[in-house]
């Protein structure tokens, strides 16, 4: 290769992205960004079907909650999204704390749960999910008929237990806020003693339930339940179960950035996600739609009738107490070097 | 030159500017690229809300460090774990190094391949694949039976991930030592003996002391590697119970709840610390003297039957452990479908889900590829052109250029990544690349600079500066001197540049992972998203794909470049 | 110097070695005499550093034998190949053979600890002989802090140090400049006659040889093709070879018809009794006399003298080298007193009794 054909090559590798559209988003107009915590065949239909009746361009990034925050907290002094939407309440709390969201009132709200939106109107909820465990009806916790939280963070259950981390996934996080407050000081020798007992941490809900799937654990801890819902329909070795003492309720908000580019079409998204088309694409990812009167999916009214029992919630303490008992938990569980007791050979 | 007459009527300073044109372009290109972004995460560190324009806060980042339980005893772990990790590799890389350079081993060109295998692998990708053999109903317990639960909690130990880091950098301890080795005159032992000193007794005496600077320098690299190495931690580290800084890093950047001021404090012990290593070997080398030696012919010592075969033992044992069960673990997972008893049947599927056109594995990889492209490409014009420049200065300045320019080689990835974000999202920035995928090129450009730097520094020490000059007085412009006369030498060692940086960027993860812009995925990623989703088939069908692009791109270059001289 | 006749030190006889088909020595005679300075002379690639090799024992001979000593320390056909540590040699190579790790006194004293003595000994016998080499004030100095005289000298102290059966020098003097090669030179040759260290010097240089050799033997294509005293080999060269290798000869071919000689097919001059029939005479540039301004007449040339014209005149410090152009574009050098003009005519006349015949 001559140097003649590498300045050749040089032009070529900087000018191929721009004609295969490779290029980042540009910040126009008529152009909508949009930051959106899973599931991600939700958010894309959603958005295919919103560029398709707007006309518009949607720039999307979706990842998990803790992703979209770190956008967001890289970005604050040079914002780009226009709307978020987060796995965790206490993450939009969070965010308008901080002052960066604008309150909006959304068409349709009307007919969704009052009590599951920011009073101030900063964000709403478009779905919610309930934070349960999963297990395998092949294995011992399977065939338990009752089964309540401290039975998985106990020998022998918790060494082929696992967890997603509350770090990274929004509604783990969500329900180790909610648990905490239930369980007061209690909490921290619980989740020790479990990790001592084999309890492992996975990076994302997804993560865990391919765990369970292929039989590494018998059982998860603290999972969402749309996700293993889903996975019910390929695996019906899965189960979805809720602990007697009370699931965990999150709720997925919605919300408008108040340094927002493209503020008009912020607030049609908005309107478009508590649509019906876009409520019903909700449930069809086997979350509980904000809408009423939109039904739920199959799996989800054949897992539980009416609706089980939810943990109390005390919503503002659990804002103040969210930053310091995540970090806590990072170093005293779920990063600590904690020694852990040998393995029993696997049954 | 022409513009003698004229330099002396314009002023000063526009005729000193004009004449270090070139200087000071270099200068402000380096200042840009890697000084800005660690100069504010060093700011940002100490006043956490700079980027808002205020200085409160001053120190509090570092306050927390040493309030936070847990972070003490993470950072002790870091330096332990990448101190053993140094040590293994010696252990693991020296007797290689030592076999290929001072024996007649048999095989010597397949033993040397079989130590760029493990070099050319992503440590990420061999340290996914052994959790694939060693997990709970994994590759061991499936073929060879259940795996004594001794063995399996001491590889998810401390140990464990030890192996895996020293496994994928032993090749460079090995390939190091053969070089030192073979660089060490024969006369200096040939004097020894003849004054009668024993094999041993030279070996004490005179080998290993002559040895020491490079075994130090692999070292050095492997624990610079190892301390900010972020994807085998954060495959293995959880599952090992081991937290380690690089890791933790990244957790604090990008997940909930966000501590940036923490990450910039930790960034800059990190930074500190490699910095430290650096120069405290540069200084400890320059104690340890040790000369340069024209290249000759070493002395070999002849095997007998059972130390060649022991010889190759080592080889084998090494290759079986650093790549193939890696490689097996990845292949068949990739082709995988359902696990029934021992063997799963197989399927096409994953690669079909990768290579689907308009798929999100195939967009990861073709912009892997064309990134890597063109990082490599623009790597290498600008690195030849920056270290033409300083090697053609003088002075303080050219100590400074280099220091400058030498940086984002010491300086962990995960370091300048957090650095960059920092950076390009000021408010002062007037036009930013962040959030677009300019933002990974230009990334990849200024930590994988260093490279053709250095590959064109080792070419321009050699060549005469008078060639440019003979150039210069026939009236050549200064760009066209560059174009004409410096690249067309600088040539070879070019192509060996923009593989190498080719190849890196191919499986760059963590600039990556943290400088993506929305709804991008490059294939490194995308192995690590799928590892999140608990998807490793997939991930698995990508790494293969991945590695055999850059194997074959190895290959083609080889095939090339063989009739040439060597260089 | 010992007699010649005393028991040789070292002993080659036939000594060959080969590498692949090349054939580096072959029939390799040599001997040397405890005391004597032996040099090794010749062109690159003639062996020479190849038979300092087989006497270091770092090579092992193909064929014949060789001994130290008596000692039999290399003899292919009984499979004898003794280690280069028995054999109680040292060596004192072109450069960069120095510890670069360890400092002066340090490289100096490991000949001396590997041989267990104490440290005061060892402190004692070092300092000797820094002081023989006049670098007692480097002791404690790093390798690379010396120049290179400086470490040719550590070197050749670290040699000497341990008393050495044999001392073997390989182009010590090679990588040095002009002044610090003679100073070290004639150092050299001192400080072996002093200890009457018996030595087998290798070198290129002629004039290294002729001030330090008691014997020269001169190498070619793997053989030696003269070993004597530096007198004989260079008053009376061998070959055409060892004659144009040692020293600046004029060598002509010549044919005897009758009593003429005809020098390079062209030149006439009255024949001296004792010459063959054909051959090459070796004229030395000291042996032309020259006479300015007296070329003889083109025909008459009955004293021998030749009539030329300088082509050329080169300042030496104590005489001058004149080219000459002859008749029939032949060319001679010789040496005179002073300059001489460009151009001039001289008077030529070769002393022939002088001039040494070898056989084409």
């Amino acid at each position: 290769m001559d140097i003649r054909s590498l300045v050749l090559l040089a032009g070529l590798a900087v000018g191929l992205p721009s004609l295969t559209g490779c290029t980042g988003p540009s910040s126009n107009d008529d152009t909508l960004v949009v930051y959106s915590a899973g599931p991600r065949p939700l958010i894309e239909l959603v958005v295919e079907e919103f560029e398709a009746r707007h006309d518009v361009r949607v720039d999307l990034f979706a990842a998990t909650t803790g992703q979209v925050m770190a956008k967001l907290e890289a970005e604050r002094y040079r914002n780009r999204a226009d709307v978020v939407i987060f796995a965790s309440e206490l993450a939009a709390e969070a965010l308008k704390r901080d002052g960066r969201l604008r309150p909006y009132r959304p068409a349709g709200v009307e007919q969704t749960h009052p009590d599951w939106h920011d009073p101030d109107g900063y964000f709403h909820a478009t779905a919610a999910a309930l934070v349960g465990v999963a297990v395998r009806k092949d294995r011992p916790l399977g065939g338990s008929g009752s089964l309540d939280w401290p039975d998985l963070m106990r020998a022998p259950h918790a060494e082929r237990t696992v967890m997603p981390s509350p770090s990274r996934s929004g509604a783990t996080g969500d329900f180790l806020v909610n648990f905490a407050q239930v369980q007061g000081d209690e909490l921290w020798p619980a989740f020790i003693d479990a990790r001592t007992d084999g309890l492992d941490f996975a990076a994302a809900n997804s993560q865990a339930i391919g765990g369970l799937v292929t039989g590494a654990y018998d059982a998860i801890l603290g999972v969402v339940d749309y996700l293993v819902l889903r996975q019910q329909v390929r695996n019906p070795e899965v189960e979805m179960r809720y602990p007697t003492s009370g699931a965990a309720m999150v709720r997925r908000p919605i919300g408008i950035l108040d340094e927002a580019h493209a503020p008009g079409l912020a607030e049609a998204f908005v309107d478009f996600y508590f649509s019906e088309f876009a409520q019903e694409a909700v449930a069809e990812q086997h979350l509980i739609p904000a809408r009423e009167g939109i039904a739920n999916s199959p799996e989800r009214q054949a897992a539980y009738e009416g609706m089980p029992p939810i943990l109390a919630l005390d919503r503002s303490q659990a804002l103040a107490a969210q930053n310091r008992l995540l970090r806590q938990f990072q170093l005293r569980v779920e990063r600590a070097e904690i020694p852990r007791a040998i393995r029993s050979p696997a049954p | 030159m022409i513009t003698v007459a004229s330099a002396a009527t314009r002023p000063f300073v526009l005729s000193w500017a004009s004449t270090r044109l070139p200087v000071l372009l270099v200068a402000a290109l380096l200042l840009l690229g890697a000084g800005y972004p660690l100069a504010l995460l060093f700011l940002t560190s100490i006043f956490p809300e700079i980027m808002g324009g205020r200085f409160e806060g001053f120190l509090d980042a570092y306050r927390r460090i040493g309030e936070t339980d847990g972070i003490g005893s993470m950072l002790w772990n870091s330096f332990a774990w990448a101190g053993s990790t140094t040590v293994v590799s010696w252990i693991l890389g020296v007797p290689c190094g030592y076999l290929l350079a001072r024996t007649n081993l048999p095989g010597k060109l397949w033993a040397r391949l079989s130590l760029l295998v493990p070099i050319m692998t992503p440590p990420y990708i061999a340290a996914l694949s052994y959790i694939l053999v060693m997990q709970d109903g994994g590759f061991f317990d499936q073929l060879l039976g259940p795996m004594p639960e001794a063995l399996r909690a001491w590889f998810f130990s401390f140990w464990g991930v030890t192996l895996v880091m020293a496994l994928a950098s032993f090749g460079y301890v090995a390939l190091a030592t053969e070089a030192a080795l073979a660089s060490i005159p024969r006369r200096l032992e040939t004097a020894a003996a003849q004054l009668g000193a024993s094999w041993g007794q030279t070996l004490r005496a005179i080998i290993i002391p002559l040895m020491l600077p490079a075994l130090f320098n692999s070292g050095l690299l492997v624990f610079l590697e190892a301390l900010s190495n972020f994807g085998v931690p954060a495959v293995l580290g959880t599952r090992a119970n081991l937290p380690l800084l690089p890791a933790e890093i990244f957790y604090l950047v990008t997940s909930w709840p966000l501590d940036l001021a923490l990450a910039t404090a930790l960034s800059s012990l990190l930074c500190l610390v490699a910095l430290i290593a650096l120069y405290g070997s540069r200084l400890l080398a320059s104690f340890m003297g040790g000369g340069r030696y024209e290249p000759e012919t070493p002395h070999q010592f002849q095997l007998g039957r059972g130390a060649r075969i022991i010889g190759l033992a080592w080889f084998a044992g090494l290759f079986v452990l650093s790549t193939l069960l890696p490689y097996f673990a990845m292949l068949v997972t990739s082709i995988a479908d359902q696990w029934q008893g021992a063997l799963p049947s197989l399927t096409l599927d994953h690669y079909r889900a990768i290579l689907t056109p308009g798929s999100r594995g195939s967009e990861a990889l073709f912009t892997s590829l064309w990134l890597a492209f063109a990082a490599a490409t623009i790597s290498i014009f600008l690195g030849a052109w920056i270290a033409y420049v300083i090697s053609r200065t003088q002075g303080w300045l050219r100590h400074a250029l280099e220091g400058l320019a030498t940086l984002p080689r010491v300086i962990p990835k995960i370091v300048l990544a957090v650095g960059l974000i920092l950076a390009w999202n000021a408010f002062w920035v007037p036009v930013s690349p962040y959030n677009t995928v300019w933002m990974l090129l230009l990334a990849y450009v200024v930590i994988y600079i260093t490279d053709a730097l250095n590959y064109a520094n080792s070419r321009l020490q050699s060549m005469d500066p008078a060639l440019e000059h003979a150039a210069s007085i026939l009236g050549a412009s200064r760009w066209r001197v560059f174009f004409q006369v410096v690249l067309p030498q600088l040539k070879p060692v070019l192509l060996a540049a923009w593989l190498t940086t080719f190849i890196v960027t191919m499986r760059e993860l963590v600039a990556s992972i943290l400088l993506l812009p929305p709804g991008l995925d490059t294939s490194a990623t995308f192995i690590f998203n799928q590892f999140e989703q608990g998807d490793l088939a997939v991930a698995m069908a990508m790494a293969s794909i991945t590695i055999a692009l850059s194997s074959i791109v190895l290959v083609v270059f080889q095939i090339r470049s063989r009739p040439r001289a060597p260089t | 110097m010992q007699t010649p006749n005393s028991d040789p030190l070292l002993e080659c006889r036939q000594l060959r070695k080969t590498f692949g088909s090349h054939t580096a020595l072959d029939s390799i005679e040599l001997q040397v005499h405890p005391g004597e300075c032996q040099v090794l002379l010749g062109p690159s690639g003639c062996g020479k550093t190849t038979l300092l090799n087989l006497i270091a024992g770092s090579l092992a001979a193909d064929g014949g034998t060789l001994s130290i000593a008596g000692t039999v320390m290399d003899d292919p056909a009984r499979g004898t190949h003794q280690p280069m540590q028995t054999r109680g040699l040292a060596m004192v190579f072109q450069n960069h053979s120095l510890w670069p790790h360890m400092n002066v006194e340090q490289n100096v004293g490991f000949g001396l600890k590997l041989r267990g003595t104490t440290s005061s000994q060892r402190r004692q016998r070092v300092m000797e002989i820094l002081e023989r080499l006049q670098i007692a004030e480097f002791a404690d100095r790093a390798i690379s802090t010396l120049s290179g005289g400086q470490q040719q000298r550590v070197a050749i102290a670290r040699a000497l140090v341990v008393h050495p059966r044999l001392l073997l020098m390989d182009e010590p003097l090679s990588a040095l400049d002009a002044r610090l090669k003679e100073e070290l030179k004639s150092e050299i040759a001192l400080l072996i006659r002093d200890t009457g260290q018996t030595v087998v010097y290798v070198t290129h240089d002629q004039g290294e040889a002729f001030a330090l050799g008691d014997r020269i033997a001169l190498m070619a294509d793997g053989r030696i093709a003269q070993n004597s005293t530096p007198e004989a080999i260079y008053q009376s060269p061998s070959s055409r070879f060892v004659a144009e290798f040692i020293g600046s000869a004029n060598i002509l071919a010549f044919e005897r018809r009758g009593d003429e000689i005809v020098l390079d097919n062209a030149l006439r001059l009255a024949a001296t009794n004792g010459l063959p029939a054909n051959g090459h005479l070796v004229v030395r540039r000291e042996d032309i006399d020259l006479s300015p301004g007296k070329a003889p007449p083109p025909d008459a040339r009955p004293n021998g003298v030749l009539p030329g014209s300088v082509r050329h005149s080169r300042f030496l410090g104590d005489r001058h080298e004149i080219l000459l152009d002859l008749d029939q574009g032949m060319r001679l050098r010789a040496f005179h007193r002073s300059a001489l003009a460009c151009g001039e005519t001289v008077g030529i006349s070769l002393d022939l009794q002088r001039a040494h015949v070898v056989r084409s």
